[in-house]
Formats: structure tokens, C-alpha cells, sequence
């Protein structure tokens, strides 16, 4: 798989550009890009203004602040990304391309110098600068009295301090070498100095202020937001005027509301909603591969016949992972080597996978002395992963007939969250992993490296591949490194390796936008 | 009457506090907001802070007190996900569900009665056949699988409705019909087997006797005695109501106090969940009380000391 974005079914909408939703038999007859699709009066969300194009965006939930430091939810994540712009930007593929810093490089291991891009001014009129930046890195680093610990904190804990070297020019010195942080500038999206001085942080909450490119127009919580294209923003004018996000919770419901034209885009179509979406004349069911990986996480530091890796080998010949991608997940999964999708840092292409061999997983569980197998508790939250319960079934009937008896528990995912949390868990359980800097350096930190978070396995080569990834700062190094360590990883058989999900979205043929692997919804960059 | 009414209050107050205190404990044993806000991957002196920002590293008692003597002084606290306070979150919340509330008792009550009376009036005749058989499938019905099949009908398909949100009027009739279904159906039963058993009755048999109209004795003589249980009945309803919104909201992505608290209780946003809970016992409580009230009206031999 060559690319972040396979985009599946969207040629349809790329081929006929302006396409109304309605079926029209020619493009002369198409009426202009900006009329509504479907006449729905009693649909407020489709009535824009004479003239004025609207797109509206189905997610599952409302955003919950508008302060981007102050939550770590990829819906808000999305209505942030309209309204503030980070220091750098990601493209579809993973490469760091400039936001509102033009250039930047390592003047040395641990000192990153960045140029600003001059003339921001955010929409309330204030300037940006390298002061507002290093304000903005201040409060994230816990360095700026009185105020709150922030969400984010964590990803930037590498940065020892920031200087404004003058209005254009920001340094940032790093604790060590740390490469991966460049990719959580991307995430920290940069706020007014001024205005939250005067009305503190909390004002960001409900009336945010950014440099992006649209402004909040209105936000009735739990029924819609409203942006509205901000026309002196830095970037120029967006395409599209006006960006409704609605938060609809059900599944169905979501899908109802694409199928007659009230909503453009919807996140998180049911597979078995697929066959009736791509029926629908005006709509088009566009997918995108993951970064989220699952496993099954395996407690190798407590449970007897789970240290052993003979045991753990066997675990993964015995769990028929293409069966479960084809049957279980409707073909919307992709079996995985480790935990690295193919466009993290660190994923190696030659990277192997366990093949489904029962026979051969007896043997391995017979030579580690568990011939008539062992019990063993399995958990999964229920139905925070697509198909989770599922999944985890299939994977219990399979484990069953190498002789490995597993009870599957399944709680609520505020439950799950507590027990890994308190590391009360049982044996196994599975679980997704979503890496957002698109790096496996933080996710083998967070569940592979001893002592880590998530983390039930020690391995000392492990361990000591990972620090050398962490503390170089050569780019090529720093990957293979990574690669030994998922190679080590797999050998030793840390886990069940699973699959990769793929995101399902939905869109209207009129919407020329397209899905992306880290779940970023933009449409600043769509058109009608 | 006085001593009644603070006798009630006070009971009303005693429920609330046990609501709260039940509440309270249950949403902190099962799980943590932390460890809901931040990615799996967060290290714990992260956790930490952020758990110390909001009060969480307290010992349990001295949360509870903390609360308790906030709430008594109308501060419930801020949303730990929206970061504004949680009473505004509900209170903003209130009139949606009112509204939906209202709508749906106004089609249980509008149905129900009318199919009531005429099933009782017209005992054991194709009428009263057909109107319980329709009440039995209104309460056998879930409401999930009524308001799927609403949106695709009436929503998709004929597009004649909002299928989601809210806004318009036009956009409370397919939540109304989904919440109210239930309530319909056993409205309808009640009133009935209500009225059918008041009809019985020697006095229905003197008014008869003496010749009064059928209208006269089943209008005015018999509906009245009937609405006793009816009226308890629907003073149960509300409460209810309230609560069944919860899936209806879900489903029709409608903005109320039920779909609140399904997110509140979700990611453990404890402020909310306990502002929430509390208002709507306390409404709870109030109907209750408002029912008892109106027993004075409806029975003249009812007295409360």
C-alpha cells in the first residue's frame, strides 16, 4: 500500500467536479456550484444565504471547548483546525509542510530554530509573532504562572525553554535530542496573547480567536456550529463560506440525513451500511486506512505461561487474523506486522507477519509445557472499537482450538479506561492504538518499553533500541532504530498483531474532499 | 394541610439528598474522567496534574462535602469536558426537553384517551379489539426500532420531516411520536380498564336509571371517578418521560437534557452527571407532589393531615 490515502470510490466525484446532488442528466443543466443540493426547507443546516455555499459535516459528537489545548478528541480537534493555525502542517502522505512558521531546521541537537511567517494578524486584529508563540509554548510547558495544566501537556514535555529571538524568529531548546516533537507542533494550534490576557483562557472556551481560516459564526451546543470564512485571514478565502458541523450520535441517523442531502459528510458509516450508501445516487462511501492499530495486549510480566515468548509465539499462529479482516470486519481491515502503519516513522515494508498455523502454535504451547493448554481471562471495552466484541469472539473461538480457554469480559469503555489506568486488567485485552505524529517512537514508549504506561512486557534490547531512537536527532537513524525495535518486537511476540482498521466516511458527489488517515476533517482545502 | 406540606417538603429534601449521595458515589466507582480526556499513551505526572486541577486527587468524603456545600449555594461545579458550568449545561438543555417531553405526552394523551373511552364504551366489540390491539403493539414496540423506522418512512422516503436536530416545530413530531408511543399505549389500557370498572358501579346504574343521557352519565359522571388512577398514572408518566428521552434524543440527535447526561455519564464528566441528576429528581419529586395535589380536586373525600 503506496501512500497515506488510498481513497477508494471516489472517482465518481472527481470526474464530474460541480455535479449537483441531484442526478442531472448533463453539466449544462447543473445549477451553479453554490445553490443547495437538495431542496430540504425544513432542514436549517441547508438553507445558506442567496448566493453563499454551505457545507455541512455529520461527526458522532459535539465539540467539547474550543480551547485547543484543553481537550484531546479528534471531533473537536476538527472545528479547531478552521478557526487556529499551528507553527507547522501535515500533508495527507505525513510530510511536514509550513503553517505559520515558513521554514525551520536544528541549529543543533537540541535547539530548533523557526522562521514566522510575517503579517498574521489573528480576527480579532492582534499580531502573531514569535512573543505570541513562545506564550503559546510557555502555557503548554507549564512555564506561564497561574494557568491550568493543559491537556497537551505531555507532548511537549521535551522543550526545556523557548526564546523570541526577534518578532520572526523563534528558538526553541529541547531537554535532548527529540524528533518527534516537530510532528506535535503540527498539534499546537496558537492562540491570541492579548485577548486571553485580558479574559483569561477560558474565554478561548466559547468565543475562540485564531489566525485560521474561518471564524465562529454561532454554536448551539449539541445541535450545530456554524463557521463562516474568515475573508482577511493570511490564507486568503476559503472555497466554501460557510462549515456546519452537527453532532448526530446514531449511527443510522447520520446516514439518513446523508441519503436526503441535509448533511455533506458523515464520519463512521456502519460496514453494513456500505451496499445501501453506494446505491444512493448522490453519494459516495469514501475510505481511508487507519492509524489505528489493534492487538491484543498480553501481560508478560505476571502471568506464567503469558512470559514465556514459546507461549506468546503460539498466541499469534493461532489467531487467523485475514479471516477475522474478511469476515468480521466486512474487508475493512488490513492485517499488520506490529503496530506501525505503513506511513509511520519506523514501519519497515520487509517486516514479516505470523501466519495462521494451528498446528504449529500446539507445538510451540506443547514445547513451552502447556500441551492441554491454560485458562486465561480476555477483556474488551464493548463498542469502542468497530466491531470490538465481535473481534475479540472470534479471536476466543480461535484461541479455544489450540487449547487456549479464554472468558471474555466486555465493559463499558469508562470502565475499561480505569482499569488499564490502575493496571488492574486480566491477562489479555484488547485494545486500539492511535499514534498521532504518525512516529512509533511515543507508541513503543507508551507499550513496549519497560515501565511504560500501557506497557505489560520488559525487554531490554527493546528498551535500549528505543532510547537511541529518542535521543538522536538524525532522521534516518532514528527510523531504523525504530524498525530493529518493531522487528525485536515481533519476534518476541509482545502482542497479538492484528490489523489496521479503515476509516469509513460518506459524502455527498457535490463535496470534491477526501478522507485522510489521521482522521482530519478540513474543509478549508474542500470545494464544491 | 401546613404540617402536610412541610411534612412533603422535607421528604422531598431527603430524596434529593440520597439521590445526590448515590449518584455521587456510583459514578466515581466506576471509573475516571482523566483517564477519558487524555490518550491512553499520557504519563501519569500529566494524569496527575490535571487530576489535582480539578479536585479529583481529594479524598472521596471531602468531594462529597465540597460538593454538597457548593450545590447549596446553586454551584455545581464546572464541566470537567466543557470547562463551563455544569448547572448552565443543564439548564440550557431544560426547555429542549420540556418541549419533547410535552409533545409526546400531548400525543399519548390526545390518542390514548379517546381510544380508551371508546374501547370501554364499546366493551368486547370489534372497536375494542382493534384499539388494544393497537395499544398492546404501541407498548410492545421498542422506541430505537420505532424512530429508525419513522426516519426511513417519513424521514427518507417520503422526506416530509426533519429527520434530526431541532429548531422548527416540524422537528419535535417524529421524537414526540417515538417517546410518546409507549406512554399512548398504556394510557389508553388504563383508561379503559378505569373506566370500565367505574361504569360498573351502582351510581352509573341510579344515573342510567334515572334517565339520564349516555354522553351525561359516561362525560360527566363516570370520566370523572376514572381519571383518579389516570391522573396518578400520568404524574408517573413525566418522570418517565423525562427519562425515555434519553434514547429518543440519542436517535434524533435532538439537544435535551437526556443525551447530556448519556455523555456526561460516558466520559465522566461527575459536575454534570450530578447536576443533572439532581434537577431532573428533583422535578421528579415536585410532579409527584403536584399530583397528590390535584387528588384533592378530582376526589372531595381525600384529606391530607
Amino acid at each position: 500500500m503506496l501512500g497515506a490515502s488510498a481513497v477508494l470510490g471516489l472517482a465518481a466525484a472527481c470526474g464530474t467536479g460541480q455535479a449537483p446532488a441531484a442526478p442531472a442528466p448533463t453539466a449544462a443543466a447543473a445549477p451553479p456550484a453554490g445553490s443547495a443540493p437538495t431542496p430540504a426547507p425544513q432542514a436549517p443546516a441547508a438553507t445558506a444565504r442567496a448566493g453563499a455555499t454551505r457545507v455541512t459535516v455529520a461527526q458522532g459528537v459535539d465539540p467539547t471547548v474550543l480551547d485547543p489545548d484543553m481537550h484531546r478528541e479528534t471531533p473537536t480537534q476538527n472545528v479547531i483546525r478552521h478557526i487556529y493555525d499551528a507553527l507547522l502542517d501535515r500533508d495527507a502522505d505525513g510530510k511536514l509542510t509550513p503553517g505559520l512558521a515558513e521554514s525551520w531546521k536544528f541549529a543543533d541537537d537540541t535547539t530548533l530554530e523557526l522562521t514566522l511567517k510575517p503579517g498574521v494578524t489573528f480576527s480579532n486584529g492582534e499580531p502573531f509573532n514569535a512573543d505570541v508563540a513562545k506564550y503559546n509554548l510557555d502555557r503548554v510547558t507549564g512555564k506561564l504562572a497561574g494557568a491550568k495544566p493543559t491537556l497537551n501537556a505531555a507532548n511537549y514535555a521535551s522543550i526545556a525553554e523557548v526564546n523570541a529571538l526577534n518578532p520572526n524568529s523563534l528558538q526553541i531548546k529541547l531537554k535532548k535530542p527529540n524528533l518527534v516533537l516537530l510532528r506535535y507542533l503540527r498539534d499546537k494550534y496558537m492562540v491570541p496573547l492579548q485577548y486571553t490576557k485580558d479574559q483569561g483562557f477560558d474565554a478561548l472556551v466559547e468565543k475562540p480567536i485564531g489566525t485560521g481560516w474561518y471564524t465562529l459564526k454561532e454554536w448551539t451546543k449539541a445541535d450545530h456550529l456554524t463557521l463562516v470564512a474568515n475573508p482577511s485571514s493570511w490564507h486568503g478565502k476559503a472555497n466554501i463560506d460557510e462549515v456546519v458541523f452537527r453532532p448526530i450520535p446514531e449511527n443510522a441517523t447520520r446516514v439518513a440525513e446523508l441519503r436526503t442531502g441535509n448533511v455533506d459528510a458523515i464520519v463512521n458509516v456502519p460496514p453494513d451500511q456500505v451496499e445501501t450508501l453506494k446505491a444512493e445516487p448522490n453519494v459516495d462511501v469514501r475510505t481511508v486506512p487507519s492509524a489505528r492499530i489493534t492487538g491484543v495486549f498480553l501481560d508478560a510480566l505476571d502471568v506464567a505461561p503469558l512470559k514465556d515468548k514459546r507461549v506468546r509465539q503460539a498466541l499469534n499462529y493461532g489467531v487467523d487474523v485475514d479471516s477475522i479482516c474478511k469476515n468480521v470486519m466486512n474487508g475493512f481491515a488490513t492485517p499488520v506486522s506490529t503496530w506501525a502503519a505503513s506511513f509511520f516513522v519506523g514501519y519497515d515494508p520487509a517486516g514479516k507477519r505470523y501466519s495462521y498455523d494451528p498446528a504449529r502454535a500446539k507445538q510451540l504451547l506443547a514445547d513451552a509445557g502447556y500441551a492441554n493448554g491454560f485458562d486465561a481471562q480476555l477483556l474488551t471495552p464493548n463498542g469502542r472499537y468497530l466491531n470490538d466484541v465481535q473481534v475479540v469472539q472470534a479471536i476466543a473461538g480461535m484461541l479455544e482450538k489450540i487449547g487456549v480457554r479464554t472468558k471474555v469480559n466486555a465493559v463499558e469503555f469508562g470502565v475499561f479506561a480505569k482499569m488499564t489506568q490502575d493496571r488492574t486488567i486480566p491477562d489479555m485485552f484488547f485494545a486500539a492504538w492511535g499514534n498521532a505524529p504518525w512516529d512509533i517512537y511515543d507508541t513503543l514508549i507508551a507499550l513496549a518499553r519497560t515501565g511504560g504506561i500501557f506497557s505489560w512486557y520488559s525487554n531490554p534490547m527493546v528498551d535500549d533500541l528505543v532510547d537511541k531512537a529518542g535521543s538522536t536527532s538524525d532522521d534516518a537513524k532514528h527510523a531504523d532504530y525504530l524498525k530493529q525495535a518493531l522487528g525485536l518486537l515481533w519476534e518476541d511476540a509482545s502482542h497479538i498483531f492484528l490489523y489496521q482498521q479503515q476509516d469509513l466516511y460518506a459524502a455527498n458527489k457535490r463535496l470534491r474532499w477526501q478522507p485522510r488517515s489521521d482522521e482530519t476533517i478540513d474543509m478549508f482545502s474542500a470545494s464544491l | 394541610m401546613a404540617a402536610y406540606l412541610v411534612q412533603r417538603g422535607l421528604h422531598a429534601l431527603l430524596v434529593v439528598i440520597g439521590v445526590s449521595l448515590v449518584i455521587f458515589v456510583l459514578s466515581r466507582l466506576s471509573g475516571d474522567p482523566v483517564s477519558l480526556m487524555v490518550p491512553f499513551d499520557v504519563p501519569r505526572e500529566q494524569r496527575e496534574a490535571i487530576r489535582r486541577d480539578l479536585g479529583l486527587d481529594q479524598p472521596l468524603p471531602i468531594q462529597y462535602f465540597d460538593f454538597v456545600a457548593h450545590a447549596a449555594r446553586g454551584d455545581f461545579g464546572t464541566s470537567v469536558r466543557n470547562r463551563v458550568p455544569a448547572l448552565r449545561l443543564v439548564l440550557d438543555r431544560v426547555p429542549a426537553t420540556l418541549e419533547l417531553a410535552a409533545v409526546a405526552l400531548a400525543f399519548a394523551v390526545v390518542v390514548a384517551l379517546p381510544l380508551g373511552i371508546l374501547s370501554a364504551i364499546k366493551h368486547n366489540s370489534g372497536w375494542d379489539v382493534a384499539g388494544m390491539a393497537f395499544s398492546f403493539l404501541g407498548q410492545s414496540v421498542p422506541s430505537f426500532w420505532l424512530g429508525i423506522l419513522l426516519i426511513l418512512v417519513l424521514g427518507v422516503n417520503l422526506r416530509v420531516l426533519p429527520i434530526s436536530g431541532s429548531g422548527t416545530p416540524w422537528h419535535l413530531v417524529m421524537p414526540g411520536i417515538t417517546l410518546g408511543s409507549f406512554f399512548m399505549a398504556s394510557l389508553a389500557r388504563l383508561t379503559r380498564s378505569s373506566l370500565l370498572d367505574v361504569l360498573g358501579q351502582d351510581y352509573v346504574r341510579t344515573a342510567r336509571a334515572k334517565g339520564l343521557g349516555e354522553w351525561v352519565v359516561v362525560g360527566v359522571h363516570a370520566l370523572k371517578n376514572a381519571a383518579i388512577p389516570v391522573v396518578t398514572a400520568l404524574g408517573v408518566y413525566v418522570g418517565q418521560l423525562l427519562s425515555g428521552a434519553v434514547i429518543t434524543e440519542q436517535i434524533f440527535a435532538y439537544p435535551g437534557v437526556g443525551r447530556l447526561a448519556i455523555d456526561a455519564i460516558s466520559t465522566r464528566d461527575f459536575p454534570v452527571v450530578q447536576a443533572n441528576v439532581l434537577f431532573v429528581s428533583a422535578i421528579v419529586v415536585v410532579l409527584s407532589f403536584l399530583v397528590d395535589l390535584l387528588y384533592l380536586a378530582l376526589d372531595p373525600r381525600i384529606r391530607y393531615a
